[in-house]
Formats: structure tokens, sequence, C-alpha cells
């Protein structure tokens, strides 16, 4: 157990200096970018109130004190939650960031409570008949999953859903927009938790076609690392011997090659889901929902720099957050522990 | 086994070896002509007015026309060498950022492997999209930036796979000995380390070659949706422009996007069917044997 | 005592596949294994034991090709390329690995896999885990070893908890693919002795694969020889080790030191063939000191003496 320990410690500490670090290159950009750094954080602005918001950042930043003042500034502002002003939206950008984080996050947990099963169905069933027609067809799709441009499916479905007269367009229904109570952000949740199914209904069918949009990827991927992995699993030796003992074919398949692959599969699961953020932000502008797709779609012609930046140290610190625990649960469930 | 007899074997064996290939060809021909395009027909051919605004698909223009009444194909088929010439750089460069990085970790241990594994920690937890996005902040929107952007955060992928790779052979005996007789370091990582590690980052680089497509094509998409007229024949700007036309006129954001399709497709085929001719266990008899 | 067969295959031949076609690396084997025996298989390393012994227990992978017949317990378990060892898995015959450590599932402590294999096999919770105990009690490992999980086990542990596991579902046949090469010479006439002692008592049928013929005279019944794929030399052990007919047998009991006998260690002159060149004819034919023309045909298993047969033509 005192291994265990001194690993959760390290591995805690490093998550940390990774945060920090991330913090450092988003400010270092301001520096490399060309021209004035007060005025890149400024927003490039232009017209008569430009020079007051250019001096204002100069503050801000602390440009007029030396290199490590300014340095030191800038790791006490980022851990106190003060992260700067939108330029677009004149809001605290921590908050902004926070609020529309919250719908990708649930558009991405619907997505994935859908590929995960079918991605690991697909491949598990891929490596049992390798080489047989089943599973050509099902590589092939995954093959052909995988690589669709995931906002054209969504745009695909958008037209069909909307001809076809259902509501897929936005991530609420502006009738319930006023009732609904925003507690935890996700709205799945927040309407249960009021005990609202007609909202629920509502938020759910709109939720369906952008998640399945967005499945795409995650279903080939998984499907594409379960079927290999398992397939070298299968030849192991302790399956051999589970197979040996007259085992039945569901014991050897989920209690013995699968449980080892536990862990790995995890971790690459983990990775398509910090990868499917590009794609939640792309499905989720076609369908009109709120999120931070939308957000940083306004962001960037007003080069909102200070917005931009938060988005991506809050997306870079969970996907750190998420892999840091799934480190440490699985030092913590196998019992080969080899650290 | 080399490369050459690698792909011989898929494409003897396999069906999506050659359908891939097929496709990557029509691309790559694709994209030659795009080139090419400017140089025959001079350089305004993608942003030339040939018709009237909002036509739908036909047989003279097959994919319709734009909202000023420009050829979505020709500005389609430029998009493609724009692409492929994008998706080279992203790929050619991230490998060998991380193939020296990976093999450097490997290979100085001690304070150099901690810190260098440090920052390509560092770098694969910032999310591509985003990096991306500050870069068009910061230098404006355009192929060459974007680009980079996404040569900033995948060359950690391949760094990763490098350094594990790297760490994997670093204290076989060839490369002690080599330390031993006092080569220098930069020698050894050349000549003994990155080449025992290519072969399989090489075929991984292969199969994200799609992902890279999609990839920038996305990112293009939502700077595209934010603007008011595109010059540019970028795929995915043209889409991300298109959107507000797609209740209307449909073919102006989806019909470009099977361009999109047909590449990544193309590339992850050939690379998916090289891994399984790589790997004997996955290509040898199997039945369902208990 | 009327003999019963237990194992019978009938020109079994047995190929893996590879880049440029399939490997024959068992050829023609005909035996016949006698119930309540110990029959062993030994022969220099490569020469095919493991691969005849995973087809006796159904672990062939599926890469590999198989030719003729093989019968277990009356079921007919391999025809041609067919193969079916449904049922025949566990309830008649198991096998007792070389390596326990890969074996042993690193993810289950040793109680939870053997409860589970009785379970499946006999029913209920309560009377697993007495059986369980009961296993252990006859490997002679300490009752406390059920909470344990394979790596927390020594090595002489770990054999004896897969050799646990291997008579939980209660077979028939045990298959031990050279079970001792992995421990020390005190270990190996330990377990050795344990898996005689527990064949005799649950009246099992044991095919023993090994490289240490000392060991054969203690615990075998019959002994077959194998060189490059094919039996040379089958018998009553007795009569194998004490009269050995086939050059390559006499060659090899000379190579090993008995007890007490100081004679002189003399190896095999050359090395064994390779699978992608077995030779024309009687395989052991270049390294053989006897060899003759007749040689170049391929000689056959037949019985010269009475439980002994030999494949060599010079008794023909
Ligand atoms: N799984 C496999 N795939 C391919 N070839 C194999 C496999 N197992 C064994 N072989 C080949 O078959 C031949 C016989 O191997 P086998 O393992 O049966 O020998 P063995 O008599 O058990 O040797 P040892 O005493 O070293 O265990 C060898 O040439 C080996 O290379
Ligand atoms: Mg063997």
């Amino acid at each position: 157990m005192g291994i265990t320990l001194n690993y959760v410690v390290r591995r805690i500490v490093l998550s940390i200096a990774i945060i920090l670090g991330i913090s450092i290159i988003t400010y270092v950009f301001i520096y490399l970018a060309p021209g004035d750094p007060a005025y890149v954080w400024a927003g490039r602005p232009r017209g008569p109130l430009a020079s007051e918001a250019i001096a204002r950042a100069r503050v801000e930043l602390g440009l007029d004190q030396p290199i490590y003042v300014q340095f030191f500034l800038h790791v006490l502002r980022f851990f106190s939650g003060n992260w700067g002003l939108s330029i677009r939206f004149k809001q605290s950008v921590f908050s902004l960031v926070m609020r529309n984080f919250a719908s990708t996050l649930e558009l991405l947990l619907v997505s994935f409570a859908i590929s995960i099963p079918i991605g690991l169905f697909l491949g598990i069933h891929s490596s049992l008949y390798r080489g047989s027609k089943i599973d050509a067809a099902i590589n092939s799709l995954s093959i052909v999953l995988s690589n669709t441009p995931r906002f054209w499916i969504g745009l695909a479905m958008l037209l069909a859903f909307t001809s076809l007269n259902i509501p897929t367009y936005g991530r609420i229904s502006d009738n319930f927009r006023g009732e609904l109570v925003e507690r935890v952000g996700l709205y799945l949740v927040d309407s249960l938790l009021q005990g609202r199914l007609d909202i629920f209904l509502d938020v759910l069918i709109r939720i369906i076609p952008p998640a399945l949009a967005l499945s795409l990827y995650p279903i080939g991927a998984i499907a594409r690392v379960t079927r290999i992995s398992l397939s070298e699993a299968l030849q192991e030796e302790f399956v051999r011997e589970a197979v040996s003992l007259g085992l039945p074919r569901n014991t050897v398949v989920y209690g013995y090659a699968l449980r080892g692959l536990i862990p790995s599969l995890m971790q690459a699961i983990g990775l398509f889901f910090s990868y499917s953020l590009i794609d939640a932000m792309a499905v989720e502008y076609v369908f009109g929902r709120e999120g931070l797709g939308n957000l940083l779609v306004k962001a960037i012609p007003a080069s909102d720099f200070p917005l931009v930046t938060a988005a991506l140290i809050i997306v870079a610190i969970v996907y750190v957050v998420t892999n840091t625990i799934a480190d440490i649960v699985q030092a913590l469930i196998n019992p080969r522990v080899t650290m | 086994m080399d490369s050459l007899a690698l792909s011989i074997n898929a494409w003897r064996k396999r069906v999506t070896f050659r359908i891939g290939l097929v496709i990557t060809i029509a691309i790559l021909l694709a994209g030659v002509a795009g080139g090419l395009f400017p140089l025959i027909y001079g350089w305004d051919i993608g942003f030339r007015i040939v018709s009237e605004s909002f036509q739908p698909p036909s047989l003279k223009h097959l994919f319709g026309t734009d909202d000023l009444g420009r050829d979505m194909f020709t500005r389609v088929l430029m998009g493609t060498s724009r692409a492929l010439v994008q998706t080279t750089i992203v790929i050619v460069l991230s490998l060998f950022i991380g193939l020296f990085v990976g093999a450097i970790t490997a290979y100085y241990k001690g304070f150099i492997e901690k810190a260098l594994s440090y920052i390509t920690e560092l770098f694969l937890a910032i999310p591509s999209i985003l990096l991306a996005l500050v870069f068009v902040i910061l230098f404006g929107r355009g192929a060459l930036t974007v680009s980079l952007a996404l040569v900033a955060s995948w060359w950690s992928w391949y760094g990763r796979f490098a350094y594990l790779q790297a760490r994997a052979i670093r204290d076989l005996d060839f490369i002690v000995l080599a330390k031993h007789y006092g080569l220098p370091g930069v020698y050894i990582i050349l000549r003994h380390i990155v080449p025992n590690i290519m072969s399989p980052i090489f075929i991984q680089a292969l199969t994200d070659a799609g992902s890279v497509v999609i990839e920038l094509a996305t990112i293009n998409f939502l700077v595209g949706v934010g603007t008011t007229s595109i010059e540019e024949p970028d795929w995915g700007l043209m889409l991300g422009y298109g959107v507000r036309y797609v209740f209307n006129y449909w073919w102006i954001p989806l019909l470009p996007g099977l361009f999109i399709v047909l590449m990544a497709l193309g590339f992850a085929l050939i690379g998916d069917s090289i891994y399984e001719e790589m790997h004997p266990q996955l290509k040898r008899r199997w039945r369902l044997w208990f | 005592m009327v003999l019963e067969a237990s194992i019978k295959s009938t020109d079994l031949s047995i190929g893996y596949e590879y880049d440029y076609g399939i490997l024959w690396v068992v050829n023609s084997v005909n035996i016949v294994v006698w119930r309540n025996t110990t029959y062993c298989i030994i022969g220099e390393s490569g020469c095919g034991k493991s691969t005849l012994g995973n087809a006796l227990a159904g672990l062939l992978p599926t890469y590999a090709y198989t030719n003729g017949y093989l019968e277990i317990e009356g079921r007919t378990v391999v025809r041609g390329d067919e193969t079916n060892y449904n049922g025949v898995r566990g309830r008649i015959v198991t096998r007792i690995p070389q390596d326990p450590s890969s074996a042993l599932n690193p993810y289950a402590t040793i109680g939870e896999q053997l409860v589970k294999v009785i379970e499946h096999h006999y029913g209920v919770r309560e009377n697993a885990l007495e059986k369980a105990r009961e296993l252990l009690k006859l490997v002679k490992l300490p009752l406390e070893v059920i909470d344990y999980y394979p790596h927390e086990l020594s090595g002489g542990m770990k054999q004896r908890a897969a050799i646990a596991l291997a008579l939980a579902p209660m077979p028939k046949v045990i298959v031990a693919d050279e079970p001792t090469s992995n421990l020390d010479a005190y270990l190996r006439g330990v377990v050795a002795s344990l898996l005689k002692r527990v064949q005799r008592e649950l009246n099992l049928t044991l095919v023993f694969i090994t490289h240490d013929i000392a060991l054969t005279s203690v615990i075998c019944d019959y002994i077959a020889v194998m060189y490059a794929g094919t039996i040379v030399e089958e018998g009553v052990s007795s009569k194998v080790l004490h009269n050995p007919l086939h050059p390559y047998t006499q060659l090899l009991f000379k190579a090993i030191p008995k007890l007490g006998y100081r004679e002189t260690l003399s190896t095999i002159p050359g090395s064994p063939p390779s699978p992608t060149s077995y030779p024309e004819g009687c395989r052991f034919r270049p390294r053989c000191p006897v060899g003759f023309s007749e040689c170049y045909k391929a000689p056959k298993l037949i019985e010269v003496k009475p439980q002994h047969k030999v494949s060599c033509w010079r008794y023909a």
C-alpha cells in the first residue's frame, strides 16, 4: 500500500505541474504573436477606444513590471481564478467557459454512453469471428465510421430530421428554457432533479441526433482497438489455460481475456474522448446547441484571446484530471502493482 | 520485413488495400489537377463567377455553384491539393519531431528523460483544436497557421510512441556496446535507435493521415462559420461558410464533404491493411476454437 | 486387468501456418495410451512434444493444421482438419502448463479460480469452496493460499496451484507439458512424485512430456521417444529404458549421466533437423552411426518385441 500512496502523490504532483505548464505556454503565446502583447490581449482593438483598451491591458498584464514579476503575477492570477474578461462578451472568461463546457460535456457523455457498448460489442464479435465475413463487415464499417467527418454527417442528419419535422435544432425548446432550473449544468440531470419528465424528454430527443453523429468516431475506434487487443489476448497463456479447464466461452472471453484488457481499453477510450472534443464543438455548432463550439465560433472573429486560452486551459485540466484519476484507479485495481 | 514486401503482400491478399490504393491515387490525381488548374486556366480560376448563384449540381457544374456563382467542383479540386499539402506538412513534421524527441528522451536517462517526457505529456494534454484556434487568433487564418498548430499538438503523440518504442530497445546490446565504444550520442540516436523504431510509427502515421484530414477540415469549418466571405478554396472553410445555406441549397455545405471522406478513407484503408500484414497473429487462420 | 484405450491416434499429423505455407512438425503419429497409466513422451527440444501434447489437450493454436484421427475416451476430437473438443476439454482432459506464472489468471486469487472451475462443472458454491480446499490439501498447499494472487506465490507453489486447477474439473486424462522444467532439482522430484501419486489415487491417465530422462524411470509406465516429429520408439518403460532399440534412443540415454554409473558423457553428433528440412527416409539417418542403404526409405513403427515398438530398418 505504501508504494501505491507514493505513486498517487507523484501522479498528482505531476498533473499539477502539467496544468501549470499549460498556463505558462498560453502566456508565452502573447509574446510570440506579432505586435504589442497588450494589443493582442485586448483583442486587436480599433477605433476611438482602442488606446484606452490597450492601456488597460498593459496594466492587467503587468507589462510595466520586470519580466519575473509579470510571470509571478500571471501564476497568481491563474490560481485565483482571475483569468481575464472576454472581449466579445465582456464577462469573466472563467465562468463563461465553465457554463458552456457543461453543455459540451453533456453531449460528449451521451455520445460515449452510446458508443462504448456498441463499439465494444462490434469489436468483441469482430475479434471472435476474425477472418469471417462478419469480421470483414465490422472492420470495414469501423474504418468508414471513424474516417467520416462527424460535423458533415451531423449536417446531413440535421437536414434529414428537419425535413421530417423532428425538432433537433437547439439544446432545449424555447418554451422550457425559462422553466429549467440549472443546478449541475447538465440539462438531462437538471430536468430530472426538477422532476420534469417533459423537459427531460425534450432535451433527450434533441441531444440524440448530435450524439449519434458524434459517436461515429468512437464506435469505430473502440471497435478497432477492442478487436486487435482481444485478438492478442485470446492467444495468451492464461486464457488458453481457462479454455483447457473447459470453462464456457463467455467466461473465457469476458471473465479472462477482456478483464485483462480493461486498463488499456480505458486508456484508449479516454484518448478518444479528448479527441472527440474537436468534433463535439463542430457538431454542436451544426445543431445550434450552446456550448464551447458556439462560444468560440463567436470568439474567433473578435480575436477574443483571453476566452480561447481559457477554454484551452480548462479543457486541458479536465483531460489531465480524468487521466490522473484513471491511472490511479488502474493502479489500485490491478493486483500486479508494478510501479 | 521490408515495406515493399509488406505492400506487395497486402496488395495480393487484401481487397481493402486495393480499394484504399485506388481511392488514394484518385485523390492524388484530383490534387494534381487542382494544382494545375490555375496554371492552365489562369490564377483566378477558382474565383471566377461562371454562372448564376446557387445552381444545383448538373453535368455542367458537377457540384453546383455557390452563392457568388463560382463553380464548386473546381474549388473542391483546388481544395484537394491544398488538403494534400497541409496533411503532408502536418504528418511529416510531427513525425520528424516526435521521432527525434522520443529517441532523445529514451536515450539520455536521468534529467533529460524526465524533462522531455514532461514536455511531451504537456503537449499531449493541450487540445489540438483550441491550440489551432489560438494560432488563428494570433497569426490570422491561413493554411500554414492551422497546419503548424496541428504539428504543435500532433508531434507529442509520436513523441510518446517513439519514446516507448525506444525505451524498449535502449538497453539492448548493440546500443549499450555502441555507447561503451564512446560513439557520440547523436550518432547512436540517428544510426541505431531511430531506424529501429521507425516502421511501426510510420504505419501509425499513415493511418493517422485520415484523422489529420478530418481534423484540419473540422478546425477550418469552425473558423469558416464565422466569416462573412471566403476566398480560399479550402474544404473546411467552404463547408463552414456553406452551413448557412444547408436548408435551401444543400449541395453547398454537403457535396465537398465527399472528398474529405474519400481522402481520409484511402489513407486509413492502406494503413489498416499494412498494420494487419505486419502482425502475424492477426493475419493467420483464426476460428472460434472453444 | 483388461487394458482399455484412453487415447488413440491414427496417422496424426500437425502443422503450423507460416508465411510460406504449412510447416508440418508432427508427422503420422500412431499411439495408444491405456487408461490409468502414465505415458511419457521424451525427445530433444523442438521435436514436437508440446505440439502433440496440445493436440491431446485441445489447445493447438487456430493456425495449426491437422491430419489423421485422434480419439480421446471414445470421442473423435480430430478428423482431418476438423477439430471438435466440445465437452472434452475440462471434463475429460486438462493440461498442466509448463510455465504456471503465465498460465494462472493474474487478476484472480487461487481460490476464485478454483471455485469458478468447480462451480462450472459441478454446481453449488459452498461445496465448491470445500472442494477447493480438498484440492489444495491434495497437492499439499497450505489452505491460506486460497486468498493469494498468483504473483504472491513461489515457483513451486504456483506449479502446485496449477496442478490443483487442472484437477478441479475431475478429468480422466491429464497432459503435463514439462511441468517440472522451471523448478530446481529438489522440487522437480517432489512435483513429479506428487503427480504420480495423484494419478494413482484418482485413477487418471497421465501424459507426461519431459526432457528429463531420469524422471521417467520413476513415474512412467510407458515411454515414447520422439525425434523430428515422429515417434521412433515406444514401449513399456522398463523395456525401453533398459534395452533401448533405436540408435537415437541409445545415444540419448548415453548422453545423460546415470546415478551410480560413471559412464563417459557423450553427446549425439550433429543437431536435430529443423521442420523446414526433414531428411528423406529415416529422419535420423544423417546422424545415425549405424545407418545403411535401406534408411533412405521411411521406416514404420512396428512391434519387434512384446510391448516394444521401434521404427528402424535394423529390426524390420
Ligand atoms: N505456436 C507455434 N507457432 C508456430 N510454430 C510453432 C509453434 N509452436 C511450436 N512451433 C514449432 O513447432 C516445432 C515443434 O515445437 P514444439 O514446441 O512442439 O517442440 P517441443 O518438443 O515441445 O520442444 P521443447 O522441448 O523445447 O518444448 C518447432 O519447430 C517450433 O518452432
Ligand atoms: Mg515444449
